[in-house]
């Protein structure tokens, strides 16, 4: 286990996707070995470019954090120090990886995601103060900042030390609605730091997130999930504990 | 947020003024508001100057935290120090503003009576008693209200989002988390009001206490004060461009504005030169101890209004320009690809 990453996720493939340049940009790493591993879901061909880090074909109805464990249960975790959760509709910054990664390590955070753009859904506009929330915009003037809270998407990272914390995906919560108030509690317990990366922010405006169009249920879900678990309001969760600039 | 958080967390945002913010510092320490009550977030936005030496040097006086950003604009560093902060109540502090002895706890009393997360509290600011006598400040507070503008409002208003003034206004920390923060678009400038505008869709109110009372003691003079309303009126197109809601139209003043500035554009350097003219002649009557009689003053208010008019259309359409200019370029860029 030494500066390797595992890449998991899934894409969808009757829908369009940024699922090439994504994979493309992720394996350009000049520091990190990275292996992908994703899952088309959808009927349509697995486009050519990325046969070679496509598992399998599932053909919908699926629900995505599942899946993911069906791909963490595949790989063999011990060989990685990260594990990155990625979906199929962002654009990354260039070389995103290896900068973002050098700041993960750099704030020790062992679990982490890049903040998203000003142009990304939902900046400053929020849905019952839970999805896509403005906390994860990016903070011009910062480099990173340690956090209550890290979403569940589009992208996230984990590093080996809280792999056991946080895999496999909680499945009572199959499309991970709660998850990001579950696991700063989870984190704050174990004594490991969750962070934002400002400095490398992913662009999120190809489609909304889940949440938006399935409201009611998914707020419901969340709602029951939270219930029977230990965790942050978002007024506990939205908080900066450090913040790192230049 | 927790059992032990302080009741009210606030937040000064400050820029290379260090020699200004102790003062502002030394007026927290006089606070009427027991130090276990509340917290103060200092965000200093990218200072070069002594800033955190001055902040660290209170350290052991006041309950602050201190955040360094590279300078990022204001609306930036208050949604940063927003996130920093741990208490129920949020209250925004300029760093060029002192707070009277019962700032905070005004604040709070009034936080008590309309206790529902959709109020926020408007303070009082007032102009140093030196400052009130020069002539562009005393008529940018009292007659053109283009800093702040107390005449049509008493204690206990209830008002609408135009209200919710940056540097002087608190509200509920978890109003902003559920329903929206600042828009880093805004360096300077409008910031508070568009984020008050968002915040009016869920029923934000206003609330004034006359009793909340901070000083203003920064002297802005007339160039400076040109400068500033070159931005504010940047920022007034920007939030114009946002919410096509003809009352927002209205409140950064685009109606009619191309025709204005049309008339106004040969003319600009002449009605700057003329005010900062009369500006000038009415600074050295004061420096010399004489009144200003009547017809001076009309003509310097007059002069004054064509020039803070002149420079917040030559900031709405610079930022115009650059918009097209922008527009512009992409659409070549995009030829060439």
């Amino acid at each position: 286990m030494s500066h390797s990453i595992l890449i998991l996720g899934i894409y969808l493939l009757d829908k369009p996707s940024y699922i090439c340049p994504i994979k493309s940009d992720l394996s350009r790493s000049t520091r990190w070995e990275v292996e992908q591993r994703w899952i088309g879901l959808g009927t349509s061909p697995i486009p050519e470019e990325v046969g070679d880090v496509t598992l399998r074909k599932v053909i919908p109805p699926a629900m995505k954090f599942p899946l993911l464990n069906q791909l963490l249960a595949e790989a063999k975790l011990d060989r990685f120090e990260f594990v990155l959760v990625c979906d199929d509709d962002i654009v990354l910054p260039d070389n995103f990886l290896d900068r973002y990664l050098d700041s993960v390590s750099q704030y020790d955070f062992a679990l982490a995601q890049p903040a998203r753009t000003h142009d990304s859904f939902s900046p400053h506009m929020i849905v019952d103060g839970f999805s896509g929330h403005p906390f994860v915009e990016q903070l011009d003037g910062l480099l990173a900042r340690q956090t209550r809270f890290v979403e569940i998407g589009p992208i996230f990272s984990v590093h080996q030390k809280a792999f056991e914390l946080i895999f496999p995906f909680d499945e009572a919560s199959p499309m991970g609605w709660g998850y990001d108030f579950v696991w700063p509690r989870i984190m704050i317990d174990a004594g490991l730091k969750m962070g934002i990366i400002d400095a490398v922010p992913i662009a999120h405006s190809m489609r909304k997130s889940g949440f938006y169009y399935q409201h009611e249920k998914a707020r419901a879900e969340m709602k029951q999930f939270l219930a029977q678990r230990p965790h942050l309001t978002p007024d506990e969760a939205f908080f900066i504990v450090e913040s790192y600039a230049a | 947020m927790g059992i032990s958080s302080p009741s009210l967390s606030a937040i000064l945002c400050t820029f290379n003024r260090a020699e200004l913010l102790s003062q502002t510092l030394d007026s927290i320490i006089g606070q009427t508001l027991d130090r276990s009550n509340f917290e103060l977030i200092v965000i200093d936005d990218g200072s070069s100057d002594d800033t955190r030496k001055v902040v660290q040097s209170y350290e052991r006086r006041l309950p602050l935290r201190y955040a360094y950003q590279a300078n990022a604009g204001l609306a930036s560093a208050r949604n940063h120090g927003i996130y920093r902060s741990q208490a129920r109540l949020l209250l925004f502090l300029d760093d060029d503003d002192l707070c009277g002895p019962k700032l905070f706890e005004e604040h709070l009393k009034t936080h008590a009576q309309y206790p529902e997360d959709h109020f926020a509290v408007l303070g009082h600011v007032a102009l140093d008693q030196a400052l009130s006598r020069k002539p562009v400040l005393h008529y940018a507070t009292e007659i053109g209200c283009y800093l702040f503008c107390y005449s049509n409002l008493k204690h206990g208003d209830v008002r609408d989002y135009p209200y919710f003034w940056g540097g002087c206004c608190s509200c509920k920390r978890k109003l902003l988390i559920d329903y929206g923060v600042f828009n880093p678009v805004f360096r300077f400038g409008c910031e508070d009001i568009e984020l008050a505008y968002r915040l009016s869709k869920n029923k934000l109110k206003v609330v004034y206490n006359a009793q909340a009372v901070s000083t203003m003691v920064r002297d802005i003079p007339f160039d400076a004060f040109c400068r500033r309303l070159i931005r504010q009126g940047e920022s007034q197109y920007v939030f114009s461009q946002l919410h096509p809601d003809p009352e927002v139209q209205k409140w950064t003043e685009m109606i009619g504005a191309e025709e204005e500035w049309q008339r106004i554009e040969p003319v600009y350097e002449a009605v700057i030169r003329s005010a900062r003219e009369l500006d000038r002649i009415a600074n050295l009557k004061i420096e010399l101890g004489l009144e200003l009689d009547d017809v001076t003053l009309d003509l310097l208010h007059r002069a004054y209004r064509n020039a803070f008019r002149a420079c917040k259309l030559r900031g709405i359409y610079n930022r115009r320009r650059e918009e097209l200019k922008n527009e512009n370029d992409g659409y070549a860029g995009h030829a060439r690809d």
